[in-house]
């Protein structure tokens, strides 16, 4: 019954793009918590039934995003029988192909998208944070070059079914952990949040 | 001459007003206490359990507290808050019993107003004196039973670490209805979530994995008291639950089914509950089991990833929640309003409980404001030399 870390891969758009987050976000939840996981992430096809067996799932891609009628369904059934979707913009740019065309196929599947409050339990199920952290992508010269202040939402019972970011945690994240003792403060500590919040929750 | 009444004038009224001062600053301090109205309810306790202590509580009872009431006010004893109790009535409605074994044949004895008589099959009528009774006439209890004590408790609480299991356990229990908390420990030394747990608070207790010693200490209490105590296989870990758990478990069974998407229960890999205790029951077949310990009851529970069901379907969310629903109420608290009744000395037990009742307080005598007094009279001094020093001219 351990925690599995699963990245979508849906049918359009480059879904492999940060090939090394699963791998990173798992060290740190087993480095920080008592949670056990599985070592290695797996992937699963948005449209497939499949998709039924992990509730946690890592979305992310930089080209335009085009939703199948299967995983349309499947996304829409999945949050409301309780999955946890992480959907992170890996252009950081809101007026760039992902952000527009993701809003737009999240918001047909399963509902428009609302900020999430910075004082929200995800930024203290574990690790406290004042709103969503910081990248050191946000103002690298690409994307909009914004520091994007919140995240967004698609809630189900009170509870936060899809989570949506254009902090570009995927570029953030997207290193091998080993490396994590270069920094003096592990950027991966977010992603410990979203995963005890997904479980907790 | 005239001078020197004024200096004496004077004198004495700021002698005056200091004591004022003094008697207002020695006024007695009120300590904390709260009284339940009577009769005291359930909730009332409930949310005395919750709510920040005062340093004592006196209760009311009018008749014999029923189980659940005794429990509740017990834990807020046991939680260092001082307890007493006044009887208004408890005398009043006591019974006794005598019963000759021998021919099966009982007198009841009432010492104050009528009591109802009731055996397990419901009440057998209203009695004041005395009355023979064929055969067994327990429980008595006095009067009717408070309808809040039939209430089923619905709160539940779910220990263990963050898992898929845990949570969707929460959310099938809350679409039902159920008020639930989790306790979860999420790392070493960092545990979120209640840290206390008794039947005043919750009805039910899921344990999915091994707990600390001394909260399964506080479970081995909650269950002894009456709580309800639900065991998933990963509870067992901890030895004091092992002990008091209807069974043991064996290794996992994975059917073919099972490595697809479940669409039935039966779909579902489970470690089959085995060398069942004497005093356990099997509840369904393999899987679930339960027994009694003390005046609640433990249920074993071999299912494992019950949150694959519901995530698989529609139909298998609303089948998993109803499923847990059922297995909670299998174990859940029940309170039951004639244990006490069972009791052959109901008022003894409170005394030993609570011990004597204490007496209504005499209504407090209106005190003199002393204080009050005695300033009017200082100002009016003041004023008074002040006015004569004006009238003669002086500054």
């Amino acid at each position: 019954m351990s925690f599995v870390f699963a990245t979508a891969q849906y049918e359009s758009g480059d879904w492999d793009s940060a090939p090394l987050v699963p791998s990173n976000v798992l060290d740190s939840v087993a480095r920080y918590t008592q949670i056990a996981v599985e070592p290695t992430g797996v992937i699963v096809s948005l449209g497939s039934s499949d998709l039924f067996r992990y509730p946690f799932v890592w979305l992310t891609g930089h080209l335009p995003v085009r939703f199948s009628p299967a995983e349309r369904d499947n996304l829409r059934a999945f949050i409301d029988r309780g999955g946890f979707i992480v959907v992170d913009d890996h252009n950081h740019d809101i007026d760039g192909a992902f952000h527009k065309s993701a809003t737009e196929e999240i918001t047909r599947a399963i509902g428009a998208l609302e900020a999430l409050p910075n004082d929200h339990a995800l930024y203290r199920c574990f690790f406290t944070f004042d709103g969503p952290p910081t990248t050191s992508h946000e103002l690298n010269g690409w994307g909009d070059n914004l520091i994007h202040r919140e995240l967004h939402a698609v809630r189900r019972d009170g509870r936060i079914g899809l989570l949506y970011s254009n902090k570009d945690y995927s570029s953030e994240w997207n290193y091998h952990a080993a490396n994590k003792r270069f920094l003096s403060i592990d950027n991966t500590r977010f992603a410990v949040n979203m995963v005890v919040y997904a479980l907790t929750r | 001459m005239r001078s020197r009444v004024e200096r004496i004038v004077r004198t004495v009224a700021w002698i005056t007003l200091a004591g004022a001062t003094g008697l207002a600053w020695r006024s007695p301090v009120v300590p904390a206490t709260r009284a339940v109205s009577s009769p005291p309810s359930v909730e009332t306790l409930a949310r005395w359990a919750l709510v920040p202590p005062a340093d004592s509580l006196i209760v009311t009872f009018r008749g014999l507290p029923g189980d659940t009431m005794r429990s509740q006010v017990a834990a807020i004893a046991g939680a260092g808050i001082a307890v007493q109790w006044r009887d208004d009535g408890v005398d009043a409605q006591a019974g006794e019993v005598e019963l000759d074994v021998s021919t099966g044949r009982g007198a009841l004895r009432v010492a104050g107003g009528p009591v109802e008589v009731s055996d397990a099959a419901g009440a057998l009528g209203v009695v004041d004196g005395a009355l023979v009774v064929p055969g067994l006439v327990l429980p008595v209890r006095a009067g009717v039973v408070p309808s809040a004590e039939l209430v089923p408790s619905r709160r539940a609480l779910v220990l263990g670490t963050p898992s898929w299991e845990s949570g969707w356990i929460v959310r099938g229990l809350e679409a039902a209805g159920w008020s639930v908390e989790a306790r979860f420990v999420l790392a070493p030394g960092l545990v979120a979530g209640p840290s206390a747990i008794d039947t005043a608070t919750f009805a039910v207790a899921i344990v999915l994995d091994r707990v600390e010693p001394v909260m399964a200490r506080a479970l081995l209490a909650f269950v002894r008291s009456g709580g309800g105590l639900v065991l998933g296989p990963g509870a067992l870990g901890a030895p004091v639950l092992a002990q008091i758990a209807p069974g043991a478990v064996a290794a996992l069974a994975r059917s073919a089914a099972s490595l697809a998407l479940p669409t039935d229960r039966a779909d579902l890999a489970f470690r089959p509950v085995v060398r069942l205790r004497a005093d356990a029951v099997a509840l369904d077949t393999a899987r679930i089991a339960a027994r009694r310990e003390g005046q609640g009851r433990v249920v074993l529970i071999g299912d494992v990833e019950t949150w694959r069901w519901a995530l698989a379907s529609d139909p298998g969310r609303t089948a998993h929640s109803a499923f847990w629903v059922r297995v909670v109420e299998a174990a859940r608290y029940r309170p039951l309003g004639d244990r006490m009744a069972g009791d052959p000395a109901p008022r003894a037990s409170l005394v030993a409980a609570f011990g004597p009742p204490v007496q209504a307080p005499a209504p407090a005598l209106p005190r003199w404001p002393w204080e009050a007094m005695l300033f009017v009279l200082g100002m009016a001094g003041l004023m008074t030399e002040w006015a004569s020093r004006r009238m003669r001219g002086a500054v």
